[in-house]
C-alpha cells in the first residue's frame, strides 16, 4: 500500500501519528519512513516537518534508515542478558555471514526487554517472537526463512 | 500445595480469546449490565470498599482515584486510558490478560467509564505487543456488535467509545503523563505532577487512567462484591496479583495467587524452585525494582510488608538468579536500560544515568577498598539525580543500586 492510500484511512488529526507511521513504516519495502514519506504525513496532518521528526527521532520502533526486509530484533534487557541473549546475538551474525546470498534479507538490532521473560533469551522478527532460544534454533529458524524467501523467488 | 486463585485470570486459557460468545457463556458483561443499574457513586464505593489498589506498580487506592477524577467535574468531557504500555523488564502479565481475555479489560473499562462519567476511552498498548491489538480490536467490534459500546448502551442514556492506541517503543511512556503526551500524539516527554490526570490529562480534561491487571479485577468485585474481594489477600493488599516469574527458575510464567504469598513458596510451588544449587538474590519488580536476598524468602509479597523491608512489589516482576549470577552484571544491564530509556528532557537524568552506568562498568577491574568508595559514590549520585530529575525515571536507578549494596555488599566487594 503506498503512503497516500495509507493516509487516506486517518482523520487528518495529530493524534493519529503514530499508528500512521507504523503502517507507513510496516508497509515500506525497506522497513523505514523516508524523508519523502515524513512530507506527506506532515501535509496530512498539518504539522512541520521538523516536529514529524521529533516524534519520529524519539520513538525506537520508528527508523529513519532503510533496513532489510526482515529485522531480527535481540532483546537485550537484563533477564534475557542474563540467560545469554549475547550468544543469541551473535549466533545470529555467525548464521548470517556464513550465508551470504541472505547478508540482504536481514538486519539486527538489540533492543530492550520485549515483554516475553517468561521463554527468554528472545527475539522478534518483524511481528514474529521466537523464545526459549539456543544458538542450534538460530541456526534453523534463520534457514527457513531464507529457503522460503530463495523458493518464493523461484 | 498452594492453589492459584484466578479473578483477574478466571477466563485465561479457558475461552477463544476471539469470542465474544464464549466470554458471555461465562458470565461476560453481566457485572456491566448490573453496574448500568448502580449509581456511579455506589461503584467507586464498592471498589474503594474492595480495597483494590493500583496493578501498575504504585499501588495507590483505585477507587479513591475514580471518585476523584468522577467529582473533579460533572457533566464534561472525560476520558478513561488503560495503561497497556508494559514495558518493565521482567513483566508480562498484562500481554497475557489482553491476548487470552480482552474482553474482561473492556467490560472493566466500560464499568469504570460509568462509574466516573468517561465517554471516551483508550487502551494505550505497547506496539510490540502485536497480538495484543490484534485481539483488541477484535473484542472491540464484538463488542460494538452486541451493543455494549457505542450509543445508548444497553438502553440507558449511557455512550462510550473505545480505541486502541498503539505506542511505539518506549518504556517512559508507560508513565500516565507521558503516555497522555504520546496519545496527543506528541514525543514522550513527562509533564510535571500536579496537576495529576484525574483533575487535567488528555487533553486537559479528567481522566481515569488505570493498568490492565487493575482494570481486570472490576467486573468480578462488582458481581460478587467487596467482600468477598477482601477474603484474598492480606487486610492492606486485598486480593490476588499476577506475578511474572522469570529467570533461574524451573517454570517461568505467570501465576495468580493471592497478595502475600512468600517469595519461597511462589518460586518452590509454582516456578518449580531454583534452576541451578541454590538462589542468590531475587529481583523484585523488574529494572525499576529491588534486589532481595535469601533473608528475604519467607517475606510475605504485598506492597506494605516488602516497603518495611526497603523493596519493592512493582509491578510484579519476580527475576531470580542462582549462586553462578554475577550481581555487577545484572546491575549493568539495569543501568544500561535506565541510559537507554532515559528521554533526555532534564540534565540530571540525563547525564546521570549515562555517568553511573560508566563507572559501574569500571567496577569489576578495582580493588576491594576503591570498589567500597565507589559504590558510596555512585549511590550518593543516584540520590541527587533523584530528587533533581523531573519525573520518575530518574528517581528509578537508586532503587536497584541501593538494595543491592544493602543485600550483597560483601559480595560486591570481594568478589573478582
Ligand atoms: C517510568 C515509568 C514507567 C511506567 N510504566 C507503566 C506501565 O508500563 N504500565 C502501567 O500500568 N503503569 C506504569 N507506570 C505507572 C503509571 O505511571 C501509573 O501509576 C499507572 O498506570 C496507574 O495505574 P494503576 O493505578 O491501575 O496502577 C510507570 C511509571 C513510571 C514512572
Ligand atoms: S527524569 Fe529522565 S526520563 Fe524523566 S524527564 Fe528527566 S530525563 Fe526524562
Ligand atoms: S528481558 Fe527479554 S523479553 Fe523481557
Amino acid at each position: 500500500m503506498d503512503v497516500t492510500t495509507i493516509l487516506k484511512k486517518y482523520p487528518k488529526r495529530r493524534d493519529s501519528v503514530i499508528e500512521i507511521l507504523h503502517e507507513i513504516q510496516n508497509h515500506d519495502p525497506q522497513n523505514y519512513l523516508s524523508e519523502e514519506s515524513l512530507k506527506k504525513v506532515a501535509t496530512h496532518i498539518n504539522l512541520p516537518l521538523a516536529q514529524i521528526y521529533g516524534i519520529v527521532g524519539y520513538y525506537s520502533m520508528l527508523s529513519l534508515n532503510p533496513r532489510k526486509k526482515f529485522v531480527i530484533q535481540v532483546c537485550k534487557s537484563p533477564i534475557c542478558g542474563m540467560l545469554g541473549s549475547q550468544s543469541i546475538y551473535d549466533a545470529v551474525k555467525v548464521k548470517i555471514s556464513a550465508r551470504p546470498d541472505s547478508a540482504n534479507l536481514f538486519t539486527i538490532e538489540k533492543v530492550e526487554c520485549l515483554g516475553q521473560c517468561n521463554q527468554s533469551p528472545c527475539m522478534m522478527i518483524n511481528k514474529e517472537i521466537y523464545g526459549n532460544l539456543t544458538p542450534q534454533k538460530i541456526e534453523s529458524i534463520i534457514e527457513e526463512i531464507v529457503i522460503s524467501e530463495q523458493n518464493a523467488q523461484k | 500445595m498452594i492453589q492459584e486463585k484466578r479473578i483477574a485470570l478466571r477466563n485465561s486459557g479457558l475461552i477463544n480469546p476471539e469470542s465474544i460468545d464464549e466470554y458471555i457463556q461465562c458470565g461476560g458483561y453481566q457485572a456491566f449490565a448490573k453496574a448500568l443499574t448502580m449509581s456511579p457513586s455506589d461503584i467507586s464505593e464498592i471498589i474503594i470498599d474492595s480495597g483494590l489498589r493500583g496493578r501498575g506498580g504504585a499501588g495507590f487506592p483505585t477507587g479513591t482515584k475514580e471518585k476523584s477524577t468522577a467529582q473533579t467535574c460533572i457533566e464534561c468531557l472525560k476520558y478513561i486510558v488503560c495503561n497497556a504500555d508494559e514495558g518493565e523488564p521482567g513483566t508480562f502479565k498484562d500481554r497475557i490478560i489482553m491476548e487470552t481475555d480482552p474482553h474482561n479489560l473492556i467490560e472493566g473499562m466500560l464499568i469504570a467509564a460509568w462509574s466516573v462519567g468517561a465517554s471516551v476511552g483508550y487502551i494505550y498498548v505497547r506496539g510490540e505487543y502485536h497480538l495484543s491489538i490484534e485481539r483488541l480490536n477484535i473484542a472491540i467490534k464484538q463488542a460494538e456488535k452486541k451493543g455494549f459500546i457505542g450509543e445508548n448502551i444497553l438502553n440507558t442514556d449511557f455512550s462510550f467509545t473505545l480505541e486502541v492506541k498503539p505506542g511505539a517503543g518506549s518504556y517512559l511512556c508507560g508513565e500516565e503523563l507521558t503516555l497522555i503526551e504520546s496519545l496527543e500524539g506528541k514525543r514522550g516527554y513527562p509533564r510535571i505532577k500536579p496537576p495529576f490526570p484525574a483533575q487535567k490529562g488528555l487533553w486537559d480534561h479528567p481522566t481515569l487512567i488505570n493498568n490492565v491487571e487493575t482494570l481486570a479485577n472490576f467486573a468480578p468485585i462488582i458481581l460478587y462484591g467487596a467482600d468477598w474481594y477482601k477474603s484474598f489477600g492480606t487486610s492492606k493488599s486485598p486480593g490476588t496479583k499476577i506475578f511474572c516469574l522469570s529467570g533461574d527458575v524451573k517454570r517461568p510464567g505467570y501465576y495468580e495467587v493471592d497478595m502475600g504469598i512468600t517469595l519461597i513458596d511462589l518460586i518452590n510451588e509454582f516456578g518449580g524452585g531454583v534452576n541451578g544449587n541454590s538462589i542468590k538474590s531475587i529481583l523484585i519488580g523488574g529494572a525499576a525494582g529491588t534486589f532481595a536476598s535469601i533473608n528475604h524468602l519467607n517475606l510475605p509479597l504485598d506492597f506494605d510488608s516488602l516497603k518495611e523491608q526497603g523493596l519493592t512489589l512493582g509491578s510484579g516482576a519476580v527475576v531470580v538468579m542462582n549462586e553462578t549470577r554475577d550481581l555487577l552484571e545484572m546491575l549493568t544491564s539495569i543501568l544500561d536500560f535506565f541510559k537507554h530509556e532515559s528521554c533526555g528532557k532534564c540534565i540530571p537524568c540525563r547525564l546521570g544515568t549515562a555517568q553511573i552506568l560508566n563507572i559501574t562498568e569500571r567496577i569489576q577491574e578495582m580493588e576491594p577498598k576503591e570498589r567500597e568508595s565507589t559504590f558510596i559514590n555512585i549511590i550518593q549520585q543516584a540520590e541527587i539525580m533523584a530528587k533533581t530529575s523531573l519525573c520518575p525515571l530518574g528517581q528509578s536507578p537508586i532503587l536497584p543500586l541501593k538494595s543491592l549494596w544493602v543485600n550483597f555488599a560483601n559480595e560486591l566487594i570481594n568478589k573478582f
